[in-house]
């Protein structure tokens, strides 16, 4: 193991989870590594782009992070596949149109398209992974699965995230899962003024590729079955099918040759 | 008692710049052999690098085992305020440091059609400047906002503007108006990559403009700088090119990662 490596990494890391810049002294205490350490790991990261130093001579996340973080989102070929699609939905409906994808057993916003209303919803940080039960965008992904894919899910959950799943999670996902395949969407009513959408994208075998998600900040009176933004989203979505049928090969997520079970993320609990 | 600079590592510095090639071309694999080359370094040194960011999560072996790609660990590598890019909104702040740099007016010109329209500016600070004139479309072909824009377009979407627009109107006596005379000046744009004002559309003054790009590397908008000062506004402009590309090459690493597509 290059162990000098592995502290520039840390730093990067502590860095990037950081909301606010950090100085040098907390970062080496934070870490439990020496100031000299430290010093030496945010200077080489400085130098090659991936932490900023900033006029109070604290460090930040750099440009070469972050285009990583972008590069990640960019390798799921769906994203740009998607965007004439969901700027269509978000032009029709109003609301926050954003794509989701599974990568291993989480799932993560990889793009959104902004409503030029005057507020916005950002529930979920993009490329923020979270667990599959943990928000409606994910769920749909979740509930589309063969069963046996959802019992993996279940055991891989109950070894590593044991915390994250109750009762109230397992009521959740059946009944969204019930509501989806009965209905061919999933909807939640978050407060009075905001309510929010899933729609699946489904490949040739059914299972879905990716979500559709709408938050709006203003729903619409008529029940959701016949809200006719709802309508018009599943109409476009039906038609990004019929592209992602036709490019099946071009459009496979670049990590479905990875073990999901090896696949472990840091995860914040939502709610 | 003032502590030493502390020595950046070397070999990790290394390990990272392997890490970037990857953030240019995130959908691309890359092999030991074309990595060695292009970085500049031997095989051994590429491939400890390589093996160093696999053991990280940020690389991974491709499903044939022998070309290494993005690991998924690479999305850890953002902060909170990550989210998709108003990509006018990521040049302010370069627009303030090339006017800190340049003291003269900058502008940003966003295309609209065969048409480019500034949408922001910063005054310059001399006694006397070139103006920042908001939302008046200027063709395609003149000023050298328009000419950055137009050179880094796709060749058949310069071809669409040229059948729909030929003749090109005669703005100033400077501007290009004959298509093979303004291909040469497409094909002096892209070799350089900036432009520099032939006074063919505002008749006063000298100016320098650098497209901004997407992922593909097509336009979506330039950023101008002009001067009023004809003696030695150019030489004053020329001089500061290695700065201003500095901040533009950052720029467009920038909107780059995060418009994938022509927007």
């Amino acid at each position: 193991m290059h162990s000098s490596a592995h502290h520039v990494f840390e730093v990067l890391r502590l860095v990037c989870a950081n909301d606010e810049a950090s100085g040098v002294t907390e970062i080496s205490r934070r870490l439990s590594l020496p100031v000299s350490t430290t010093h030496r790991a945010l200077t080489t990261l400085e130098r090659t782009g991936y932490v900023r130093r900033t006029e109070s001579a604290k460090y930040e996340i750099g440009n070469n992070a972050e285009r990583l973080a972008f590069g990640l989102l960019r390798r799921f070929p769906i994203r740009e596949a998607a965007q004439p699609f969901l700027r269509q939905i978000a032009a029709a409906t109003d609301g926050t149109t954003s794509l989701h994808v599974r990568l291993g057993w989480f799932g993560i916003r990889i793009a959104s398209i902004f409503s030029e209303s005057d507020t916005i919803s950002k529930l979920e940080r993009l490329g923020e992974p979270h667990l599959l039960h943990q928000s409606i965008g994910s769920t749909v992904l979740l509930t589309m699965l063969p069963s046996g894919r959802q019992n993996a899910y279940r055991a891989f959950v109950a070894s590593h995230y044991a915390q994250m799943w109750d009762k109230f999670a397992d009521e959740t996902v059946a009944a969204q899962g019930l509501e989806i395949r009965r209905s061919g969407f999933a909807y939640e009513r978050a407060a009075p003024m905001h309510d929010v959408f899933a729609v699946p994208v489904r490949d040739p075998d059914g299972c879905a590729i990716a979500a559709v998600t709408v938050q709006r900040m203003k729903p619409g009176r008529a029940p959701i079955a016949t809200d006719s933004q709802l309508v018009q989203c599943m109409d476009v979505v039906s038609r990004l099918e019929s592209v992602v049928r036709s490019k099946m090969d071009a459009l496979r997520d670049p990590y479905a040759h990875l073990d999901p079970d090896t696949i472990l993320l840091d995860v914040k609990s939502i709610h | 008692m003032t502590k030493p600079v502390p020595q950046s590592n070397k070999a990790t510095e290394r390990i990272l710049r392997v890490l970037t090639v990857f953030a240019d071309e995130p959908r691309k694999s890359v092999g030991v052999t074309e990595l060695s080359r292009n970085l500049g370094m031997t095989k051994n040194m590429a491939f400890r690098a390589l093996s160093t960011l696999v053991n990280e999560g940020y690389l991974m072996r491709d499903p044939g085992g022998s070309r290494y790609e993005l690991g998924y660990r690479a999305i850890e590598l953002r902060n909170a305020d990550f989210e998709e890019q108003d990509w006018p909104k990521i040049c302010v702040a370069y627009m303030r440091n090339i006017h800190e740099i340049t003291r003269e007016t900058v502008t940003l010109s966003i295309r609209a059609g065969f048409h480019s329209v500034v949408i922001d500016g910063i005054e310059g600070r001399q006694p006397v400047v070139t103006r920042v004139l908001y939302g008046r479309p200027i063709p395609l072909h003149a000023g050298p906002g328009s000419r950055a824009i137009l050179a880094f377009m796709a060749d058949e979407e310069i071809e669409e503007f040229l059948a729909q627009n030929v003749p090109l109107a005669q703005i100033r006596d400077t501007t290009i108006v004959e298509p093979a005379a303004l291909w040469d000046e497409i094909r002096l744009v892209r070799q350089r990559g900036y432009t520099t004002g032939y006074r063919d559309h505002i008749p006063i003054g000298s100016a320098i403009a650098f497209p901004v790009l997407d992922g593909s590397g097509h336009s979506v908008g330039a950023i101008a700088i002009g001067t009023a000062d004809e003696v030695s506004g150019d030489a004053r402009l020329q001089a500061l090119l290695p700065a201003l590309r500095q901040q533009m090459d950052e720029l467009n690493g920038r909107t780059g990662a995060s418009l994938s597509t022509r927007h």
